[in-house]
């Protein structure tokens, strides 16, 4: 199922358009209140925008121009949200067959289903319980045996995994990976809000980066994470990202920066983002003599310990250093320091 | 209801039991254990001194008199008619008022709680303006040969208006409580309106709706001044129970008390029932 949705929230300041192929997975990563909750709502119908043109196979669900409606249990979109929210009246295979029965499948036949559904996720053995005796891991994974039971053309996954315990997150993300290989071999379409740079990579095809209600960045997830665009997408990816203008040497930013970089670079003039990796930065208390290498002078703002490692912020990007150089150099927030970087390790991405 | 009993106790001994924690005793000044006492007292003493009253020895007697009896079994079929009333009107309204948005939804919250506060006995000639024979809607219904005043349709009529706000607050409390949000879920999972009003919105809240229901049958039970002022008082027809205990107070004041007392356990049944559930959910 292929889908094209162009929306608009003015209330929420949300203003974008996106475009899923069918038989892939879209991934939405942004910050919090960027807009992303509000395009599944859109999708899924539970909310009902002022503006929006909603198509799924060439198909109009939605036209607010020509008043066009089409209500959410006859739009084949399912919804898998944070929290389970299993029917707390219903047993296992019950809430599982919900989805079978009320489109209008026979006792026998929804029951078959969600069984199918169950043992297809290794919840057999959870059928006959009620949804309150089960663990988060295990209400998570009925859930999405509920959610698939319809076979929505569409499936909209809203963080499924941000409020489970970590030990049981790699999984049940195994468990969805396949859940989506087979889907799409179905052609079926997937949507997926996700705060998890593993859950992005691992699950989708196509990433787009939402800032503000708009759509920052979008393509394959690879190149989206790997040459961002947008400051989230970099975080998202542990890189830096320094926006500014293209110049002969690399970039240029606005608070007066010279990035230096090596390889292909985008012309003079068009704005543009240097991205480099914190592993790539070298800390300094007095700037090093001579050698073709990009020198910033910078504040530290902030040492986050990763292990046998640190993150250390500054106020111009971030630098990973081992915690011995973070104790040799007294690495502490409000220390000035000179990062150093080689221009082989800085990449200029045009926008 | 003695200060001694109070469980403020100055000091508490180091023993090996485990406490729970409470908060200081120090949050409430002394002084207001009296007028909370005198409060409590106010109600559990006339009960105790009506138990007192009670002519245990002739008391099946009372409560099988003929009189008696018809004005209970009147009571029940009437309370449980308009307990069965309130359930199919008010399980309605109480979603329409949970659930949807309009224009002038507040006014009309406004009115269905109105039975709550008026005096019932204004209830009664509201209602005998609407269904009497002059009435707003009795005078055409006269014309086709329905009389409703002073029949026990009218003792349902009067004990389903005191008694419908019971139920539809209470029901309302408890959508509000469980939210839309699984409602959300049945609706991607395709299931129609109505499919999740009768499968899921209404499973979700029926503690509440009994709690409402349960609530709403005792209210119609007790009902008399609407009763007596729109359905009048004919025995078997009319006359329920705190009817017929307002009438054999004059004549017979054991029975009264009987009754009386019949009427109490009720009550109490009705507040273990609805307190235990909502103890339990």
């Amino acid at each position: 199922m292929s889908i094209a949705l162009r929306l608009q929230v003015p209330e929420r300041d949300v203003d974008l358009a996106l475009d899923v192929a069918a038989g892939s997975t879209l991934g939405l990563v942004g910050p919090n209140g960027a807009g992303k909750s509000t395009v599944l709502a859109a999708l899924a119908g539970t909310l009902r925008p002022p503006h929006a043109r909603l198509e799924v196979d060439d198909q109009v669900l939605v036209d607010t121009a020509t008043g066009r409606w089409t209500p959410p249990h006859v739009r084949g979109v399912g919804l898998l949200a944070q929290e389970p929210l299993l029917f707390p009246h219903l047993d296992v295979v019950a809430n599982v067959a919900f989805g079978p029965r009320s489109r209008g499948a026979s006792r026998g036949e929804a029951e078959r289903i969600a069984r199918d559904r169950l043992a297809e996720l290794g919840c057999t053995d959870l059928a006959d319980r009620r949804p309150g005796t089960l663990s988060g891991g295990q209400a998570a994974r009925v859930a999405l045996a509920r959610a698939l039971a319809p076979d929505p053309g569409v499936l909209l996954l809203d963080e499924p995994m941000a409020a489970l315990d970590a030990a049981v997150v790699p999984q049940l993300r195994t468990t969805l990976a396949q859940v989506l290989r087979r889907r799409r071999d179905a052609g079926r379409t997937a949507v997926l809000v996700t705060h998890d740079v593993l859950d992005a990579l691992l699950l989708t095809d196509t990433l787009a980066v939402v800032e503000h209600g708009r759509v920052v960045d979008v393509g394959p997830t690879q190149r989206v994470l790997e040459q961002p665009r947008s400051v989230f997408a970099a975080e998202l990816a542990g890189l830096n990202l320094l926006r500014g203008t293209a110049t002969a040497p690399g970039l240029h930013t606005p608070e007066g920066l010279v990035v230096h970089a090596s390889g292909t670079t985008p012309p003079a003039g068009v704005p543009a983002v240097a991205v480099l990796d914190p592993a790539a930065v070298a800390v300094h208390l007095e700037a090093p003599a001579g050698s073709p290498r990009n020198v910033w002078p910078a504040t530290v703002t902030a040492v986050e310990p990763r292990g046998r490692r640190a993150l250390v912020r500054t106020d111009v990007v971030s630098a990973d250093v081992t915690v011995d150089a973070v104790a040799d150099l007294l690495l502490e927030p409000g220390r000035r320091v000179h990062l150093v970087v080689k221009a082989s390790e800085v990449q200029v991405h045009g926008l | 209801m003695s200060p001694r009993g109070a469980p403020l106790a100055p000091e508490v001994p180091q023993g090996t039991r485990t406490r729970r924690t409470q908060r200081t005793a120090g949050d409430l000044p002394r002084w207001v254990w009296l007028p909370a006492a005198l409060g409590a007292a106010l109600v559990v003493v006339p009960v105790v001194a009506l138990l007192t009253r009670v002519d245990w020895s002739d008391l099946p007697a009372l409560l099988t008199s003929e009189s008696s009896r018809a004005a209970l079994w009147l009571s029940l079929r009437t309370a449980a008619a308009s307990t069965v009333l309130c359930v199919l009107l008010g399980v309605p309204m109480a979603f329409v008022l949970a659930r949807t948005r309009f224009p002038g939804q507040a006014l009309l919250r406004a009115f269905v709680l109105l039975p709550l506060v008026l005096p019932p006995v204004v209830g009664g000639i509201a209602l005998l303006a609407t269904f009497g024979r002059r009435g707003l809607l009795g005078s055409s219904l006269e014309v086709v040969g329905v009389q409703v005043a002073f029949s026990t349709t009218a003792v349902v009529l009067a004990q389903t208006f005191v008694a419908l706000p019971f139920l539809v607050i209470s029901l309302e409390g408890s959508l509000r409580t469980a939210g839309h949000r699984y409602e959300t879920v049945a609706a991607t999972l395709g299931a129609r309106p109505s499919t999740v009003l009768r499968r899921v919105s209404l499973p979700l809240v029926l503690p509440g709706l009994v709690s409402g229901a349960v609530l709403a049958f005792a209210r119609a039970l007790g009902e008399f001044g609407a009763t007596i002022t729109f359905a009048g008082s004919l025995q078997g027809v009319t006359r329920t129970l705190p009817l017929e205990i307002y009438l054999q107070r004059e004549t017979d004041p054991d029975a009264a008390v009987a009754l009386s007392l019949l009427l109490v356990v009720v009550a109490v049944l009705v507040i273990v029932l609805v307190r235990g559930r909502e103890g339990r959910s």
